[in-house]
């Protein structure tokens, strides 16, 4: 093959890619927009009725904590004032080595309580279980340090009630979020897990552990990343949910039915990125096994978290994201192309591969070798253009639509002000930033195939937006 | 290398096509969301005006105030919809006997006819407020148009039409539901408990239980899920008789979740040594709402049983006994040899205190 040719291909290559990846994510536009107005209906049937009121499913809320002593209090705090009629709160205390037990035992008024714990999914042993005097709903696990599945693993062996969610000891939850996101389990029996829409809180004045007023960060860092999550949750996840293809719930707010989970054999404490790991594995078994099942998303937004607004946690976070992926689809690769998968097996399973988890590699490879090509005077400047042009133009058109699908939902941005700096922030992020993490996911790939360690690492929060209650 | 070149060109000029399709998407979407961000703010400021208006005068009619027609405040057609909405959520906190002062206002604004226009239009939202309002308003004109949505795809439309036919007509709307409430397995528990708990058990009972005499197992154990909203005596009777002539275990199973009635102890203590744990579970639940003195030692023996759930229940239905004192619980615990079961006593117990 001559250089020629080679340039050629590699263009090709490039362009096919983006093109087949823009089609596929327009598609998962058009469906995620019939599904939003539906959804959107449905809340107006709602509202407008009693309906609801009656008969809500109990849920057991899960909390793994490790080393939290600064905010447990009042992250649980908060969680006792959901407005939920029926729910317990399993917090687990994974091994912290600093005050977390204490600061519980203290604020709640924990007493030991003779638990009679059933072990269903192997975790580290438990040193002991209390529950509040203060609030009989609430009961906390001591625990060896295992990590978050297994510290969720103890929560949902603990658990009471058939429905639990997982959520991060420092989200923060809109009040109705265990009402919003039940809705699905409650409208179809077969459902075993839901996700809710994540939104970024920095900016926004949080008190009490309860959103007060929602704002745009000043860091263009978290910026990037609220364009991010609205693409990433608006159309990336409420388009493969009408196709039961959904493979990831948030391990910062997840709805799953109990038993479900069970017999799928728990979180896996053993992976980077144990809540897409087990939702893929739920739908191997639930279709090995011929289970109707529904795995649903939930587009209003339930949860707010902390984005990394510096550049090394940041890549530390995108890296185990991509390692997370490449484990999740691994241990699951049976799925790929299997005709009894279904949409998982024939869509999303291969989409996630071809694009999710290689795609950065092609991106990063294809555009260094335009670079190298249009630098050695293979490639003529206005051919770089044009491709890298096309690349750009299209990221934008698909913010500019999940900006559209929040608009004509949500509106959780209001102001013609805020509309305005989050296009801009749309533009620019084509301009470094999604480069800059798809070399980061590279790098992540590149670290799975030499099999280091997977670390959490330090997450450096800063929480400006929050003020004590 | 002219091969290479026109191959090379043809890629641009694919991606040059492609740019300048997307950017023109682009340019459509950033107009679309222009209109829908200017759109929202006529929304918002027609809604509030509304709102200033028309709140007062429907607070003070919920109140027992009565309105003459000129001083009602004007209702174009576009706010129909806010009308609706507004005068849905305002009989929704209001008990049915207090939204009888409403019908005057109904009279004057033809607010069946708005309902019927509503539940007539394409759009999922205005049909759902139409359907809504035509069981507030109790038109039964609109009966059959609402018997139509309840057969709808859409969940929440097919059971704001149900809901709306209970209002117009309790008996006849049970009767006209019961065999989609066995045949539609989309539609939940949850959701049909409202409804039929809001039609009453004179509605209710009679159409309930020929239903569970007719159907097969498993939508028989759907619906003596919902025997408790029947009247009791009769209930009762109905679970007595399937409980002798069923063999299917989720009909047992239904019917020992709904058990109340102490004269169906004798049956409940057959079905604690039932092979199928699950039934087993359920009849140490039954034990623990009913049981009396000599259902102790029963309780006791199932705390040895294989399945942990069984052993679990059985000590919860132990310590919910109303006898038992505290002392004697703990010797029940002392005595286990399994150390599950004393696990689950002591759970048992420390979960009383918290009650």
């Amino acid at each position: 093959m001559s250089l020629e040719s080679f340039i050629v291909a590699l263009q090709w290559l490039f362009l096919g890619h983006f093109v087949v990846l823009n089609v596929v994510y327009l598609a998962l536009n058009l469906i995620a927009l019939f599904e939003l107005r539906r959804h959107l209906g449905a809340r107006v049937a709602e509202s407008g009725s009693a309906l609801a009121a009656e008969l809500d499913l109990p849920i057991s809320v899960v909390v793994p904590a490790y080393n939290e002593a600064m905010t447990i209090g009042e992250s649980i705090r908060a969680l006792l004032q959901l407005e939920y009629p029926h729910f317990e709160i399993v917090v687990v205390n994974d091994g912290s080595r600093d005050a977390t037990l204490d600061t519980l035992v203290k604020e709640f008024s924990l007493r030991p309580f003779p638990e009679a714990y059933r072990v269903r999914l192997a975790t580290q042993p438990i040193r002991a279980v209390y529950r509040s005097v203060l609030y009989p709903q609430l009961r906390v696990i001591d625990k060896a340090n295992g990590g978050k599945a297994d510290s969720v693993n103890v929560g949902i062996n603990a658990a009471r009630y058939p429905i639990f969610c997982v959520i991060d000891a420092d989200s923060v939850l809109q009040r109705d979020s265990l009402r919003r996101a039940v809705q699905p389990f409650l409208d179809d029996s077969t459902t075993v897990a839901t996700g809710g829409t994540v939104r970024i809180a920095n900016g926004c004045r949080v008190s009490g552990g309860f959103l007060e007023e929602v704002g745009l960060p000043r860091h263009p860092l978290a910026m990037f990343q609220i364009v991010e999550y609205l693409r990433a949750f608006l159309f990336g996840r409420l388009g493969w949910s009408p196709l039961n293809a959904l493979l990831i719930v948030s391990g910062a707010f997840g709805l799953f039915r109990k038993e479900a989970v069970v017999a799928a054999g728990g979180f896996r404490a053993d992976t980077i990125g144990e809540d897409m790991e087990l939702v893929v594995r739920m739908h191997r078994v639930l279709r090995a096994q011929g289970r109707p099942y529904r795995i649903c998303y939930v587009p209003d937004p339930v949860c707010w978290t902390e984005a990394p607004e510096d550049l090394r946690t940041l890549a530390r976070q995108r890296i185990r994201w991509q390692r997370g992926l490449i484990e999740s689809l691994k241990l699951n690769a049976s799925l790929c192309f299997n005709p009894r998968a279904g949409s998982v097996g024939m869509l999303a399973f291969p989409f996630f591969l071809l694009f999710e988890c290689l795609g950065p590699l092609i991106e990063v490879v294809g555009f260094l070798a335009l670079v190298a090509a249009a630098i050695a005077g293979l490639l003529s400047f206005e051919a770089f253009a044009v491709l890298t042009g096309l690349s750009i133009v299209l990221g934008i058109l698909l913010s500019t639509s999940a900006f559209v699908f929040e608009q004509m939902s949500f509106h959780v941005y209001p102001r013609t002000g805020q509309t305005l700096r989050l296009f801009a922030f749309a533009v620019l992020e084509n301009f470094g930033y999604r480069q800059l993490n798809s070399v980061w996911r590279v790098i992540g790939t590149f670290q799975h195939l030499r099999g280091k360690p997977a670390k959490w690492g330090e997450m450096k929060r800063l929480a400006t937006w929050h003020r004590p209650g | 290398m002219s091969a290479s070149l026109a191959a090379s060109e043809a890629v641009l000029r694919v991606a040059w096509v492609t740019a300048q399709v997307s950017l023109a998407g682009t340019a459509l979407l950033l107009l679309c969301l222009f209109w829908m961000h200017t759109r929202r703010r006529t929304l918002e400021q027609r809604e509030r005006s509304f709102v200033a208006r028309w709140r007062p005068t429907l607070a003070a009619i919920a109140l027992g105030g009565t309105t003459q027609p000129e001083q009602l405040p004007s209702l174009a057609r576009r706010e129909h919809e806010l009308f609706l909405r507004e005068w849905i959520a305002m009989h929704e906190a209001l008990d049915r006997t207090s939204c009888c002062g409403f019908d005057a206002l109904n009279r004057q604004l033809k607010v069946g006819a708005i309902a019927t226009r509503m539940l007539r239009q394409r759009r999922l939202p205005s049909r759902l407020l139409g359907t809504v309002a035509l069981g507030h308003v109790g038109d039964a004109a609109a009966w059959d148009a609402l018997l139509a949505e309840t057969g709808s795809h859409n969940l929440a439309l097919s059971l704001a039409a149900a809901r709306a036919l209970v209002r117009l007509d309790a008996a006849r709307a049970v009767a006209a539901l019961m065999p989609l409430i066995e045949r539609r397995e989309d539609w939940p528990h949850t959701r049909i408990w409202p409804l039929l708990q809001e039609a009453g058990p004179e509605a209710v009972t009679g159409t309930l239980l020929a239903a569970i005499a007719r159907s097969a197992s498993r939508a028989q154990a759907r619906l003596v899920h919902l025997l408790p909203l029947a009247d009791e005596t009769e209930a009762a009777a109905c679970i007595r008789r399937l409980l002798q002539t069923t063999d299917s275990d989720w009909v047992v199973g239904a019917c020992m979740g709904v058990i109340e009635s102490p004269a169906e102890l004798p049956t409940i203590r057959h079905f604690a040594a039932h092979p199928r744990w699950h039934i087993r579970m359920l009849a140490a639940k039954a034990l623990g709402r009913l049981g009396d003195a000599q259902d102790e030692a029963r309780l006791v023996a199932m705390l040895g049983d294989t399945e942990w759930w069984v052993r679990y229940r059985a000590a919860q239905a132990l310590v919910a006994l109303p006898w038992m004192p505290r002392k004697r619980l703990e010797a029940v615990r002392d005595a286990q040899a399994d150390r599950y079961a004393r696990d689950a006593m002591d759970h048992a117990i420390a979960e009383r205190a918290y009650q």
